[in-house]
């Protein structure tokens, strides 16, 4: 008797148990990048945007490292930090930043001179004038770098698995490696799927957030 | 709410001169602006009158000179101190888009810690006062006004903590025609009222004449070729750049600046055609070109054309020698 493999949904049925590990810890890795990713992007761009020399330094050099090739990138942190989480997360630490930052200086740089003048003209302090006129002005700004940044994170996540990094990468990559072998495509379309959906759920939660967090006085068209 | 009347600015050599460049933008510039009056800068553009206005709260710092306000000098008073005692309304208007109309008139009192209800109330003072109806303004946001009602909450901005000094950088520029009579109107009735300390530039001769109680002229560097009330420049243009800002028909323009009240007439009613006194010597004299040989000024007494050309010549003489 030849033994068939499952179809997807035995497949699933079956390994439902790892797959929702995975899938848990793939949400957990890319929380936590992206909640990395929001703070120093963020707060990068809040620290340069006055000065347009920082500003191109920062960002030119962000783009640089995002040029780098993800893998080498990856497999390059081995070397100091091993295999599993710690690689995986810097590597996409990194490779979040260009987006955020860079929308957030755009942002916080495109508010009107006009606004910046009569805020500072009525008395406000610099400080005063970042959080209560800046940073709502700029928000949906940096709300859509976060949403790059994240697809992105999401996207590279898949392949941190090759450093050990947790997630679905794992299903992927061990289906494509064994491809035409028992399972082998259940485990790909599972691991291909599984990210796709996940990451069309966080774009939807950043669609959301966007929406929720706008003041009405920035949504009129 | 009993509004603060307005501090003398005196000006004191101020001078502007930015990095890398050959001459000063605004060079010792003095001028002493009376408490409650409005001052207007009128000038060609880039002659340095905004750059001048924007020194007195110090969005643009002087390079050297000094700025009293109510005799303390401010010239190194913290900015921010100094700005929320100060009105300031600019052309772009600068309304914060994220924030509801009665927001962003409450932020110099929000700023100035002032407890809710007394904000609440002063806001919607103001809007009334600049003709917006609070219940039906207060919770919109700026893009849902009109570019004239969004200038209109700009000065209910500048004046919502009362401060002694108004700064208005050419205001009703961006609006149209129309509008902009009607908010020049208005303003001026409400300056009347309030007698704030206004500067107010503009490079509309017009509007200086129908605004200042006083217009400084400025030329290049924020020269001031002529500071004096609109019938002393128009009557008696000091130097030719005045003459030449002035324009043509500046006799013309200075009947509408003589109220009928203040002239002197002949005794008695003698003429077929009545003009009300609270008109000025325009109308009277449009009477004139309609053919009128004697007219009533009021219930004053009456005027004839050469009596109306004395009352001109001596306007002129009188505006020339004070």
């Amino acid at each position: 008797m030849i033994l068939k493999p499952p179809n997807l949904w035995q497949f699933i049925h079956i390994q439902w148990a790892k797959i929702l590990s995975e899938v848990i810890a793939q949400v957990e890795l890319v929380l936590l990048v992206i909640a990395i990713v929001a703070v120093t992007g963020i707060l990068t761009g809040i620290l340069v945007h006055k000065h347009l020399a920082l500003v191109e330094a920062v960002t030119g050099f962000w783009s640089i490292v995002y040029t780098i090739p993800s893998l080498a990138m990856l497999v390059f942190f081995i070397g100091p930090f091993g295999l599993g989480w710690v690689p995986a997360v810097i590597a996409l630490v990194l490779y979040g930043q260009l987006p955020i930052v860079r929308n957030t200086i755009v942002g916080l740089r495109s508010v009107e001179p006009a606004v910046m003048e009569s805020a500072s003209a009525m008395g406000l302090k610099s400080s005063a004038i970042l959080r209560k006129i800046q940073l709502p002005l700029a928000w949906p700004v940096i709300v859509v770098g976060l949403r790059v940044s994240c697809m992105l994170i999401f996207g590279l996540s898949a392949i941190a698995s090759y450093v050990g990094g947790p997630g679905l990468g794992d299903y992927l990559f061990s289906g494509l490696s064994s491809l035409g072998s028992f399972n082998s495509m259940n485990q790909t379309l599972v691991g291909a799927f599984g990210i796709t959906l996940l990451a069309l759920i966080f774009d939807a939660f950043f669609v959301l957030l966007k929406r929720v967090t706008t003041s009405k006085g920035l949504r009129i068209a | 709410m009993p509004s603060v009347q307005g501090q003398e600015i005196k000006l004191e050599k101020l001078t502007k001169r930015y990095p890398n460049t050959a001459k000063d933008a605004v060079k010792e510039f003095s001028l002493t602006i009376p408490a409650g009056e409005l001052v207007v800068f009128v000038g060609p553009s880039g002659c340095g009158k905004t750059t001048t206005m924007k020194m007195i709260n110090r969005i643009i710092e002087p390079t050297s000179g000094k700025i009293l306000i109510g005799g303390e000098d401010v010239t190194h008073t913290p900015a921010f101190e100094l700005r929320r005692n100060i009105g300031y309304v600019i052309q772009q208007i600068g309304l914060f888009p994220h924030m509801t109309i009665a927001a962003n008139v409450a932020t110099v009192p929000n700023l100035l810690g002032w407890d809710k209800a007394k904000t609440k109330a002063r806001v919607n003072e103001l809007l009334e006062l600049v003709g917006l109806d609070p219940a039906e303004y207060s919770n919109r946001y700026p893009k849902q006004l009109s570019g004239g009602q969004q200038q209109r909450v700009g000065v209910a901005r500048a004046l919502a903590a009362d401060p002694a000094v108004l700064l208005m950088d050419e205001p009703f520029g961006a609006t149209d025609p129309i509008t902009r009579v009607r908010l020049q109107k208005e303003f001026r009735a409400l300056q009347r009222e309030l007698k704030k300390t206004v500067v107010f530039v503009t490079h509309d001769f017009e509007e200086a004449l129908l605004l200042g109680d006083r217009i400084a002229v400025l030329s290049e560097q924020s020269h001031v070729e002529q500071y004096g009330t609109p019938l002393e420049i128009l009557s008696a243009p000091a130097t030719d750049r005045v003459k030449s800002f002035v324009g043509e028909a500046a006799s013309v323009r200075m009947l509408g600046l003589v109220s009928l009240k203040e002239i002197d007439v002949l005794a008695g009613a003698n003429g077929t055609v009545t003009v009300p006194e609270t008109g000025t010597l325009r109308e009277a004299m449009e009477q004139f070109i309609g053919g009128a040989d004697v007219i009533n000024i009021g219930t004053r007494g009456h005027l004839t054309f050469d009596a109306l050309q004395n009352v001109i010549a001596k306007t002129r003489s009188t505006a020339t020698h004070s």
